[in-house]
This record gives structure tokens, C-alpha cells and sequence, in this order.
């Protein structure tokens, strides 16, 4: 591993920010670690880059302990080689963009030829080679943050650390800074760390995701796994899965080794759904069934092909089909978001339009491979 | 619809009058503050002027430049200006050395009881400088001086050690006095900085001298330019530390010049053509100053909430900070209260306090049987509560008129107001004097008040300003579309807003008004003498009636100072 973290810890008087977190990255890959604010994902990077000091565990970069606690070594950040680009730009207002840019060669004492030669280059590489003599803060959003970008790559650091570099952009320009933000990396190369609040961002940038919570990881794994199948009722409810709150009323084995559960929402409401916990729940026990809102079929009576009477019945697992009445419903484009009450319980639901108004009698339509159940004990939430 | 239609113009009929006694009032009330303020600096400024150029001989009075040749050929004016400027540029640069160390040391790191040094650092602020003169010729006078006793007798030294009847001496006090407004420029924006300005800094490679030198200093270098500018202009010009440190010893500085050129025999006409090159000078450096700051203002503040990093000091440093903080409330407050204590509970003084010699008859006789004490303190009471309640009243106004509505003219209005922040107190006073000398003003207490309220409404101005710029018009503009009034939307919902500015500014006042001198030297007559003016004729007489009036003026000054702690209001906001 590139980097290594083991046991990192840190706590800020009585809030524990960082709780025994061990991760690693591999050289050339970029981790993103995802999360709520205040799960402890930017106390790490902060850690990493040295501006905080952490109360137990190590760090190791490159083959070098830049930290460790037991050992009582803990460099400066100006000793660990890396390349920094914050939420707040951070760009100086009292240089020019040059000046901004070649500052990490200046400290590190690059002759002055040299220094310019690189700093234009990598100006070159984020479009601003034009912008280069003119005062940092007469830039816009967009084109400052280039500058902490080229700013943080400049010196060809070891690691590059990312603390929610697109949270200041709007959305527009954040979708665009993420595309050149993959080229430039596929481009050069460079091993980061990327902390980020935004799902999008972290499944497109990253070749792991670490999603954090209560400065613990959650899980963690390829953007793929950890997407599809969220290994936590935490992870699925930042996702944005509907997560309901039920009982377990019977299971039956899945074909692939798994267990399906059914679980019972409300009176004469239940579905079935594939275990995610690692035991079975005990029957009555209390369960969470979580379900992707793209997955929650609404469609206008009849046009299913399910009949209500013949699912409820159905046995072994098969897809429920109920009816609801819409409650909602909000045009986002390509799709239409819903949110239908079934018998007092209400699904978000996302579908490519139907065409539904607020108020209408719909069927709804869950199938077990698309909800997750977790036993609610195992849940910290 | 209708009905409803004729029940809201009846509505608008009944409140038609008030509507229109709101809409003159609010037009005419900001320009009466206006017009107030111009016409407080405008005169004063205008009869300086044309004093200067007014010569009288036998043939009555002319235009001549007579007074400007005779001040030019004088070599007294040129030692006057040489000391004053050598005053100003050493107060400053050791004001901003002080002044940037213990923001630094309070904001940014984690000394010991640094909640505590960031109230006391600002003492000073609210202390009379003219009485830290007093209190350090009692420390450190030449044989008699506590300090310079001490040393004589622990330590073998020579008894004149300390030179504090000098330039340095000056310097030394004023620096002191001074520091807290450089801490007060500084220590604000050191704490809203982005801290990821710096992290940045350290992260790419900079030590954290590095960063000091090219990351954190330039960004403060605005806010200390303007620190510097203000110490420099006001510890130049400021009247009350010369007299007492630099005048016993025939040092000639601009502010003690021009009371000599008032006192008899006086020539007015000279002191006027002193106090024109003064203000052109003042000027001057005002706009290069502003120059300056425009060209390089930058926003470090996001507007986020930062949790500003502190530095954990080692133990060595750790002891230099706290050192450095001992050295200066030491210095700036503990030993001068101790001296004046000793002293005004002394019946003779001899550079030690005895058994023999303590008593309490210096504050009976200055409180209850000294007609000229008693008057005076009558008389700085009175013209610190009325000053600063109608001071803080124009200010309000003024403020009100540069900040809102689209006045046209803004930029030109805040400029002419704001030019007394740096025009010396004694200045101010002689062209009051000039202005009143042969009229029914002249001897009486309004015109000091006037004079004053001239030299000091700009602090108020400023506090009641940022605190306006701070509230979204949106506030006032909701009100009016409820249907209040231009006055109603003031009184419920403006000066509440406003309210802590308002009393910060009060407060501010009425500690810059018990404890003037400047102003005051030359309007003063039998019977308006204030507690400063007291003391100054006091110093001639006995040092025991001075130190006991000294510590009543110092319980005023901080009963407003922990006023000011209880109203929570920040002197940041100025």
C-alpha cells in the first residue's frame, strides 16, 4: 500500500471525531471518503497533510511514517511531499496566479528558470496559461480553484489531498470540473485522497470509496459494490434509499446461498426483501427494509401486470404489487420523483414519466431482489 | 373588493399627515447630522486657515503670508517637527511590534489564560495617557522614581538610569498607551483568516517562519497600514504625554509649540499657520494611506465559520508569551495604578511609601474641600455624558446617510467626516479658539463641548457605520412595505438593531471625553477647567492632590471599561 492509515484516532473534547479508522490506498489510485459533515472524513485528510495532530494510531506515505503515535514521530507538513486543494480555494490574495502556482517550488528553492517553466506548464495543463500574471483574486470560482489545483500538483507531490474541492461551485461547473479533474488524473497519475460529501463525485473519481459515519467507516469498496449493494441501513439511507422501519414476520431461503425476509411495514402491508445483515432476524423481530427509489415501481391501475390479491398471496418471494395514492410528484427531466402512501407508508419513488398528478390512485410494485433488509439491532444509527 | 378597496385608502387618508411629517423627516434628519458635522470641522479648519494668512500691524489687518515666513525662518519650528515626527514613527513602530505579538499570542495560539490577556490587553485603551505620564514620572523620575530607587538601592545602579524626561521617554508611554489600537486592527482579521491560507502554505512546503514572512504578514498588511496610520497621526499629535515627558526638560514638539504660541504673549496667527501645515500634512498622509489600501484590499474572509487553528506553544515559548504579556500589563497597567496609589496615599513624596507618611488626606482634601477639583470633576461628568449622547445622536444620523438610501456625494461626505480622526485635539482647539475668541462662546463650557464632540464624532461615526453595513436594508425595506413609517421602521426596528453599536459608541465617548486634554488646553478658563486640566495646573503644586485626582478619573474610566465588558458589545465593530 501507498498509504497506509492504522487505527487513526482523534477526538475534539468530548466529540470523538475519528474512531479507529485503518484504510490504504495503492499508488495511482484515488480513494474518496464519503460522508455526512461531521462523519470525520476532512479530521483524516487534516491528519494526513499534518495540520492536525492525531491522539493514537499511524500514517504512513510512500514507505515513510509521517506519523505515529506509539513511535512519537509526527513531521510537519512541509516534511511530507503532498499536494493540498481546499473548499475554500485557499488561493492567496496578495500574489498573481504565477506566484500562487510556483509557490511550493519557491519554498523548496527551484531556480527561478526552472520554477517559471514548470509552474507554466502546469498552467498550461488546467487552461489558465493566459490568466498567469493577473492577480489571484480576479479570477472566478471556477478558475481559482484551477489555480489550487495546479497549485497542489506543481511540485509532482507524492499524495494529492482533495477537502471538498467542488462544494463552492455550482453545479454546472462542479459536473465539468469533475470531467477534467479524471483527465488530468488519468493524465498524470498522481495517487490522491478526496473528501467529499457528493456520491456522484466520489463514484466518478474514485477506485475506492470509503463511506463514513460518526468517524467510523461504514464500508468501503469499489464505487460498483458499494452502490449497488450498501452494506449498511447508514450507507443506504445516504445513498438515498427509502428505509422503513418493519418487522420480520417469516424467511426463505434464496437460491444463491442468501435469505429472503419478509417483513411487515404496517397492518396487511409487508414485503419481501433479501437479507443484508450477516444473521437472520428472529421472527417479530425488528427489521429495516431499504429500497432505491428508482426500483419502486408506480404505475396508473391496470397497467401493471401483477394483481394485488395473487401477490399478497404468493409464496415462495415474489414481487408485491399494492395500491397507493401519489402524493407528490416533482418533473426532474428524464424522470418524474413520486412519493406514494401506501396505506399510511410513503415511498419516494423515481420513474421515467408517467405522466401522474398529486392525488391519483397508482400500484406499486416492490420486488424482493430490490429491497435490502437489515436487523435493526445491528443498525447504529 | 370594493369595501375593501375604500377601507384602505380611508386608512391612508388618516395617516396622511404622519406620512408626510416621515417623509421630510427622513430626508431632513440625516443631513442635519450632515450638516452638523461639516459645519464642526469646516469652521474650526476655515478660521485656521484664514487666521494664518491675517496679519495686523498699524494698519490694521491684511492678507500675508508673514506668519507662514516667520514660522519657516523659526529653527524652533523645525525641532518641534523634527521630534514630533521621531515621536510618531517610534510610538508606531513599537505600537505595531507590541500590538501584532499579543494579537498574535491571544489569537493563535494556546497560552495560558489568553480569555484573560485579550480583555486585559485593551486596558490601556481605556486609560488617560497623560496620567500614564504622570504615573511613569513616578516610577521612573531620576533619584525619586520607584523603579529608579529601587535600582539605586538593590542593585548599586546610578539613580538617574531611565531617561524619562525625553523623546524616549515619550515614546515609551506612548507606545503603550497606543498599542491596543494596532491589537484591535490586527486581531480581527488574524482570527476570521481562512486558516486554509496558511495550512496551504505549510502543506506546499513553507516552514512556519516561511509562511509568516509570505503568507500571513502581507495579508495582514492593510489592516496594520491602517493601524500604523492612526497611531502615528494621533501619538504625533497628541498633546498630554510632551507636556509632561518632553516640555520639563525644554524639548519642543508641534502639540506643546503651539500652547506656547497661545499662551501670553501669544501669536495666534503663527500657532494658525503651525496648525495649517499640520493639517495639510495630516492630510496628505490620510490620502496616500488610502491609496495605498485600495490598491491592495483583498478579502481573506469567506464568510464561513472557521474554527481558527491555535498553535500549541512549547515550553520555551510558552514562557516568552507569557513574558511579553507580563512585560506589557505590567508596564501598561500595574505598575502605573500601583505608583499612583503609592503616591496619592502619601502626605509627602519620596520615591518610597512609609509608615510615616501614609495617609488619606490628598483624596479629602481633592473631593470635598478644593473648590477647583470639585468643579472640575462637576465639569468633566457633565461634558462626557452630554458630549457623548449628542455625539452618538449626529453619528447616528451620519451613518444613516452614508450607508443608506443614494444620497449622492457618499464617498466626498464620509471623506470631509471622517478627517478629524487624524487632525491632533490642540489643533482642533485653537481653531475653536480662533473661532470664539471675541464672542459670548469664549470661557464657557459649550465650547469645549463643541470642540469635543468636533474632534471625536468620527469614532462614533465609524462604530455606528459598520454596524449598519453589517444589517441588510431588507430589514428596514420589510417594515416599510408593512406600512410603517420612515421614523416608526427607526424606532422599532433600526436603532434596536443598532442598539449595540449605539452603545459601544456612547461608552467610547464618554472615556475619550473624561479624560481629554488636547482640546481642552487652550478653551479652558476659571471655572471650565476638566479633571485633565486639573491636573495639569495641579502638577505644579503638590504630586499627592494629582495622584489622588488621577485614581478618581481612573475609576470613571473603568467603570466605563467594565460597562463596555457588560454590554458584550465587541470593540471589534470599530
Amino acid at each position: 500500500m501507498f498509504v497506509r492509515i492504522t487505527d487513526l484516532r482523534k477526538t475534539f473534547g468530548e466529540l470523538t471525531a475519528v474512531d479507529g479508522v485503518s484504510l490504504g490506498v495503492e499508488e495511482g489510485h484515488t480513494l474518496a471518503l464519503l460522508g455526512p459533515s461531521g462523519c470525520g472524513k476532512t479530521t483524516i485528510l487534516r491528519c494526513l497533510a499534518g495540520l492536525e495532530t492525531a491522539d493514537a494510531g499511524a500514517i504512513e506515505i510512500a514507505g515513510r511514517a509521517v506519523f505515529d503515535h506509539a513511535a512519537g514521530v509526527n513531521l510537519m507538513p512541509e516534511q511530507r511531499e503532498l499536494g493540498i486543494v481546499f473548499q475554500s480555494y485557499a488561493v492567496w490574495p496578495h500574489m498573481t496566479v504565477a506566484e500562487n502556482v510556483g509557490f511550493p517550488l519557491k519554498v523548496r528553492g527551484v531556480a527561478k528558470a526552472e520554477a517559471q517553466r514548470r509552474t507554466a506548464r502546469v498552467l498550461d495543463m488546467v487552461g489558465l496559461a493566459s490568466a498567469s500574471a493577473k492577480p489571484a483574486t480576479a479570477l472566478s470560482g471556477g478558475q481559482q480553484q484551477r489555480v489550487a489545483l495546479a497549485r497542489a500538483l506543481v511540485h509532482e507531490p507524492r499524495l494529492v489531498l482533495f477537502d471538498e474541492p467542488m462544494s463552492n461551485l455550482d453545479a454546472q461547473l462542479r459536473a465539468h470540473m469533475r470531467m477534467e479533474l479524471a483527465v488530468l488524473r488519468e493524465r498524470l497519475g498522481f495517487t490522491a485522497i478526496y473528501v467529499t460529501h457528493d456520491q456522484t463525485e466520489a463514484f466518478s473519481l474514485a477506485e475506492t470509496v470509503a463511506v463514513m459515519n460518526h468517524g467510523r467507516i461504514e464500508t468501503i469498496g469499489d464505487p460498483r459494490s458499494v452502490f449497488r449493494r450498501p452494506q449498511t441501513p447508514f450507507v443506504a439511507e445516504f445513498l438515498g434509499l427509502n428505509v422503513h422501519r418493519g418487522r420480520a414476520v417469516k424467511s426463505h431461503p434464496a437460491p444463491d446461498g442468501g435469505l429472503y425476509v419478509e417483513v411487515a411495514l404496517a397492518d396487511g402491508l409487508s414485503v419481501w426483501g433479501v437479507l443484508g445483515s450477516a444473521t437472520p432476524p428472529a421472527e417479530g423481530a425488528g427489521v429495516l427494509a431499504c429500497t432505491r427509489k428508482e426500483h419502486i415501481g408506480v404505475d396508473k391501475p391496470g397497467a401493471a401486470s401483477l394483481d394485488p390479491a395473487a401477490t399478497a398471496a404468493a409464496h415462495p418471494p415474489h414481487a408485491r404489487l399494492f395500491y397507493g395514492i401519489t402524493q407528490a410528484a416533482s418533473f426532474l427531466g428524464l424522470e418524474e420523483e413520486y412519493i406514494v402512501a401506501v396505506d399510511g407508508v410513503t415511498f419516494g419513488a423515481i420513474q421515467p414519466p408517467r405522466g401522474l398528478h398529486a392525488g391519483e390512485a397508482v400500484t406499486v410494485t416492490i420486488r424482493p431482489e430490490d429491497c435490502i433488509v437489515f436487523v435493526e439491532d445491528e443498525a447504529r444509527r | 373588493m370594493t369595501l375593501a378597496t375604500s377601507s384602505a385608502s380611508e386608512v391612508t387618508d388618516i395617516a396622511a399627515p404622519a406620512r408626510r411629517g416621515s417623509r421630510f423627516a427622513e430626508i431632513a434628519l440625516p443631513a442635519a447630522g450632515v450638516f452638523i458635522g461639516m459645519a464642526l470641522i469646516l469652521g474650526p479648519f476655515l478660521a485656521t486657515v484664514i487666521r494664518s494668512v491675517l496679519w495686523w500691524d498699524a494698519a490694521g489687518a491684511a492678507l500675508s503670508m508673514k506668519n507662514f515666513a516667520g514660522l519657516f525662518s523659526d529653527p524652533r519650528f523645525y525641532q518641534a517637527a523634527g521630534n514630533t515626527i521621531l515621536c510618531g514613527v517610534g510610538a508606531t513602530f513599537i505600537s505595531c511590534v507590541l500590538g501584532l505579538s499579543l494579537a498574535w499570542v491571544v489569537s493563535r495560539t494556546d497560552m495560558p489564560g489568553r480569555r484573560w490577556f485579550e480583555v486585559f490587553n485593551l486596558v490601556p485603551f481605556f486609560l488617560s495617557p497623560y496620567v500614564g505620564a504622570i504615573s511613569w514620572i513616578y516610577l521612573a523620575a531620576p533619584h525619586s522614581g520607584i523603579v529608579s530607587r529601587l535600582l539605586h538601592d538593590t542593585f548599586g545602579l546610578p539613580g538617574d538610569l531611565i531617561p524619562i524626561y525625553s523623546i524616549g521617554g515619550a515614546i515609551w508611554v506612548l507606545s503603550l498607551f497606543y498599542t491596543p489600537y494596532v491589537y484591535l486592527f490586527v486581531i480581527a482579521p488574524m482570527r476570521q483568516m481562512d486558516p486554509a491560507l496558511e495550512d496551504a502554505a505549510r502543506v506546499h512546503g513553507a516552514g512556519f517562519w516561511t509562511t509568516l514572512r509570505l503568507v500571513t504578514l502581507p495579508l495582514l498588511a492593510p489592516a496594520l497600514m491602517s493601524a500604523a496610520l492612526i497611531v502615528f497621526v494621533t501619538s504625533a499629535g497628541l498633546f498630554d504625554v510632551p507636556l509632561a515627558l518632553a516640555s520639563p526638560h525644554g524639548i519642543r514638539t508641534m502639540p506643546t509649540e503651539i500652547f506656547q504660541l497661545v499662551q501670553y504673549p501669544s501669536d495666534l496667527g503663527r500657532a494658525a499657520s503651525f496648525g495649517v501645515v499640520v493639517m495639510v500634512f495630516t492630510i496628505l498622509v490620510t490620502v496616500l494611506q488610502r491609496r495605498y489600501i485600495d490598491r491592495r484590499r483583498f478579502e481573506t474572509v469567506t464568510g464561513k465559520g472557521y474554527r481558527p487553528r491555535t498553535i500549541a506553544l512549547r515550553p520555551g515559548a510558552r514562557a516568552a508569551a507569557l513574558a511579553l504579556e507580563a512585560v506589557y500589563i505590567g508596564c501598561g497597567v500595574v505598575l502605573p495604578v500601583i505608583a499612583l496609589l503609592m503616591v496619592s496615599l502619601s502626605s509627602i513624596w519620596t520615591g518610597k511609601v512609609t509608615a510615616a507618611t501614609l495617609t488619606l488626606r490628598n483624596f479629602e482634601y481633592v473631593a470635598f474641600n478644593y473648590r477647583l477639583t470639585q468643579q472640575a470633576v462637576m465639569n468633566s461628568l457633565f461634558l462626557a455624558l452630554v458630549g457623548a449622547t449628542l455625539g452618538v445622536g449626529i453619528s447616528v444620523l451620519q451613518a444613516y446617510y452614508v450607508n443608506r438610501g443614494t444620497r449622492k456625494r457618499r464617498g466626498l461626505v464620509d471623506a470631509i467626516l471622517s478627517l478629524p480622526l487624524g487632525i491632533p485635539g490642540i489643533i482642533l482647539g485653537l481653531g475653536f479658539l480662533i473661532l470664539a475668541i471675541r464672542t459670548p462662546l469664549y470661557s464657557t463650557l459649550a465650547i469645549i463641548l463643541i470642540a469635543y464632540i468636533a474632534r471625536f464624532f468620527p469614532f462614533a461615526t465609524r462604530t455606528v457605520s459598520a454596524m449598519l453595513l453589517a444589517i441588510n436594508p431588507e430589514l428596514e425595506q420589510s417594515a416599510r412595505a408593512s406600512g410603517a413609517t420612515w421614523l416608526q421602521t427607526m424606532r422599532y426596528v433600526l436603532l434596536p438593531l443598532l442598539m449595540p453599536a449605539i452603545v459601544a459608541a456612547w461608552l467610547m465617548l464618554f472615556v475619550i471625553f473624561i479624560r481629554e486634554l488636547g482640546a481642552t488646553i487652550l478653551l479652558y478658563a476659571q471655572g471650565t477647567e476638566t479633571i485633565s486640566v486639573a491636573l495639569v495646573v495641579l502638577s505644579e503644586r503638590s504630586s499627592g492632590y494629582v495622584a489622588a485626582l488621577a485614581v478618581i478619573q481612573l475609576m470613571l474610566l473603568l467603570i466605563a471599561f467594565s460597562l463596555f465588558r457588560a454590554t458584550r458589545t465587541s470593540l471589534l465593530q470599530a
